[in-house]
């Protein structure tokens, strides 16, 4: 299907009404799941939605309409709707951050893919689950087993007054597994891969990198030892944090926090604003000089990887935290302007009817020089957690606390007992600042997140921070302890 | 299929071979035993279409009772679950009496007495969930028996089926012998399908 003659007549409709710039978005996604729970079948959703957004600027001020209705009238009302909203927002607007973009592209994007998930049956990826879920009651402890498989293909083209007309396909894949033990005095959790599995850009051979059926049962046994496993010590020690989790670290620390919309207050209503502010680029510590952290949406693999945003910007690699100081934020056109800075395409809408704003996309924590055995090394006492279980923090992003499903002592370099509901507290800047090791390339992992919320109405994103374990000294630990 | 078998089409079908069968003159005029057949294939029919009944409510019971035991299992997930944070609460409350030894005794009365309310208030949610856990255990084995049943009383139709069949064609043939082979598989379909009942 060719969306060239409704474009050419949205747009046509937006500038004829007044638009000084506009843009559309046909997006046409397909969602398919499938879940085992305690062997049934508990879902099989195969979804598709497919329908256009229409950006129109009119005056310094934006609006936006979007419609599944894919016909001349539906595209001219739409249009004409978007164009009517920009110009109640010029009305009334005191600043006027917009500006009409220059750029255009004519190209296309497709997800590298190794094998299409569309070759593998329903009935193999079922019967996947079944194999994984079966595998998952390693013991009778196990009360609740739960495997799943997430598949998406979006065809998105976005076509601008500008001349622009970018064609993209993308695929996102993702799978994982759960189990709960239980016993009469505690219930504990374990999930793999990391606490919501993996989730990567590409088709099936995501499923297979992350090796249900080869690491379910060592899952159900870590949970039910966790049952008879030690309380994790309190106290102020050193703490390794395992790459699922250093991932979640990002996401809820940085990822959020340097978001330019949020610093700029444009969130304040829902998701909440950013301890950051623009003055402090290239003068905050953001953490130690082993922390680098940079948006990559051109990395083979990164769940949030594309060609272009969806304001029809350029993907492209771009400094956040550059050995330990904070160089950037995330952008769009309008927000990166304010700073004297070009977008680095992080504008993402979660579908057509959605109006695309700024999201966390693939934020990575470059590795360090270390492997992963090595991180303990030097550890006197200390923890080492794994896969996120509960989190926490304030709506500037700056307290947090995390709790992991599992931990084991770290004595005298050497990882020993397993320890139940570790958690770890801290502020985000000392926390960052206190990280003394990353390992290297060899665990370093896109892990992706794919129900990231932001926004009002709320938009699900599909973002991801590639991260290997780290190393942080003297963080709180554990709920008592003598700050 | 099964489930689109038509009675009346059937009797009309076989009433159709009856009278093609005894409607001739001289030597083919009608054999003694060529007026009932129509009668046993009519008979057959309406077993035969009971049976396909019973076979069907069967397949539905079982789904419906599948249906049931997911529900409950996710019900009993959830109980799980809420176990789970009572636990992790009760014993961090726990930790951080036993991490704080210079916290005063009545801040430690307290955490003592949350542990302690986390801890009974869990005990009940524990077993909910089992419950919830084996009344989902008795529905899915109640829905495997159904499905068990269903599959055997296909069988049951099936075999009425082909004795329907054999009747309309002793019909056409006058033959005793299929007449007999008839009776043989409408007793079997009879057995099985009572058999399936029984499964139930």
């Amino acid at each position: 299907m060719t969306f060239d003659t409704l474009a050419a007549r949205a747009l046509d409709t937006a500038t004829s009404s007044g638009a000084s710039y506009a843009d559309i978005r046909f997006d046409d996604g397909r969602a398919e799941r499938a879940e085992v729970r305690n062997g049934d079948v508990v879902t099989l959703a195969d979804s598709r939605s497919c329908g256009y957004g229409i950006r129109a600027l009119v005056d310094g001020a934006w609006g936006f309409a979007a419609s599944a209705r894919l016909d001349d009238t539906g595209v001219d009302e739409t249009a004409a709707l978007a164009v009517a909203i920009a110009k109640a927002g010029a009305a009334i607007a005191k600043h006027r951050f917009a500006q009409a973009p220059t750029e255009r592209y004519v190209d296309t994007f497709r997800t590298p893919v190794v094998r299409d998930p569309a070759s593998v049956p329903l009935g193999d990826r079922v019967a996947l689950l079944l194999d994984v879920e079966r595998a998952l009651h390693a013991t009778s402890s196990i009360r609740v087993g739960r495997a799943w498989i997430d598949l998406w293909q979006t065809e998105k083209v976005f076509y601008s007054t500008t001349g622009s007309r970018i064609a993209q396909t993308i695929l996102q894949s993702g799978s994982g597994c759960s189990a709960l033990a239980v016993n009469d005095d505690d219930a504990q959790d374990r999930s793999y891969p990391g606490d919501i599995g993996l989730y990567q850009s590409g088709g099936w051979e995501i499923v297979d990198a992350a090796a249900l059926r080869e690491n379910a049962a060592r899952i159900g046994e870590e949970a039910t030892q966790l049952l008879s496993a030690p309380q994790c010590p309190s106290g102020v020690r050193d703490v390794i944090l395992g790459g699922s989790q250093v991932s979640l670290q990002i996401h809820e620390s940085l990822g959020h926090a340097a978001e330019l919309d949020r610093i700029m207050g444009w969130e304040a209503n829902f998701s909440g604003t950013s301890f950051l502010r623009a003055s402090e680029l290239g003068k905050l510590r953001y953490g130690s000089p082993h922390v680098t952290i940079v948006i990559d949406n051109t990395m083979p693999r990164g769940f949030a990887t594309v060609g272009y945003d969806d304001e029809g910007s350029k993907s492209v690699v771009d400094d956040i935290v550059r050995d330990g100081v904070l160089v950037g934020f995330e952008s769009s056109r309008d927000t990166a302007r304010t700073i004297g800075r070009a977008t680095n395409a992080c504008v993402r809408a979660e579908n057509w009817r959605n109006v695309p704003m700024i999201r966390m996309c693939n934020l990575n924590l470059l590795p360090g020089n270390v492997p992963f055995d090595a991180l303990f090394d030097g550890v006197d006492d200390g923890i080492y957690m794994e896969s996120n279980r509960s989190w926490s923090i304030d709506d500037h992003r700056l307290n947090f606390q995390f709790g992991c499903q599992i931990g084991w002592e770290i004595k005298g370099g050497k990882k020993t007992r397993m320890v139940k509901n570790p958690t770890y507290a801290g502020v985000t800047p000392q926390f960052w600042n206190a990280c003394d090791a990353v390992a290297d390339e060899h665990s370093w992992v896109a892990w992706g997140t794919p129900n990231c919320g932001k926004g009002e109405p709320m938009q699900t994103g599909r973002t991801a921070q590639a991260a290997s374990p780290a190393r942080f000294r003297n963080v709180r630990v554990g709920v008592g302890y003598d700050a | 299929m099964l489930d689109d078998f038509d009675a009346h089409k059937a009797i009309a079908e076989a009433n159709e071979r009856h009278e093609h069968a005894v409607g001739g003159e001289g030597p083919h005029a009608p054999k003694p035993h060529a007026r009932w057949v129509p009668l046993a294939a009519a008979l057959l029919a309406v077993v035969a279409a009971i049976a396909s009944l019973l076979s069907n409510k069967s397949g539905t019971e079982a789904m419906a009772l599948k249906n049931q035991a997911i529900f409950l299992r996710t019900e009993a997930a959830d109980s799980y679950s809420f176990y789970e944070s009572k636990s992790i609460k009760q014993h961090l409350y726990e930790a951080l009496r036993d991490a704080n030894p210079t916290m005063t005794a009545s801040v430690q009365t307290k955490l003592a007495t949350i542990a302690k309310r986390e801890s009974s208030e869990k005990k009940p949610i524990l077993a909910k969930a089992r419950a919830q856990e084996e009344q989902a255990k008795t529905a899915s084995e109640r829905s495997e028996r159904f499905a068990h049943a269903h599959e055997v009383m296909e069988g049951g139709v099936t075999l009425f089926e082909v004795a329907i069949a054999i009747v309309s064609i002793a019909a056409l043939t006058s033959s005793t012998f299929l007449i007999y082979f008839a009776a043989v598989a409408a007793t079997g379909g009879l057995g099985i399908v009572l058999y399936g009942l029984s499964l139930q």
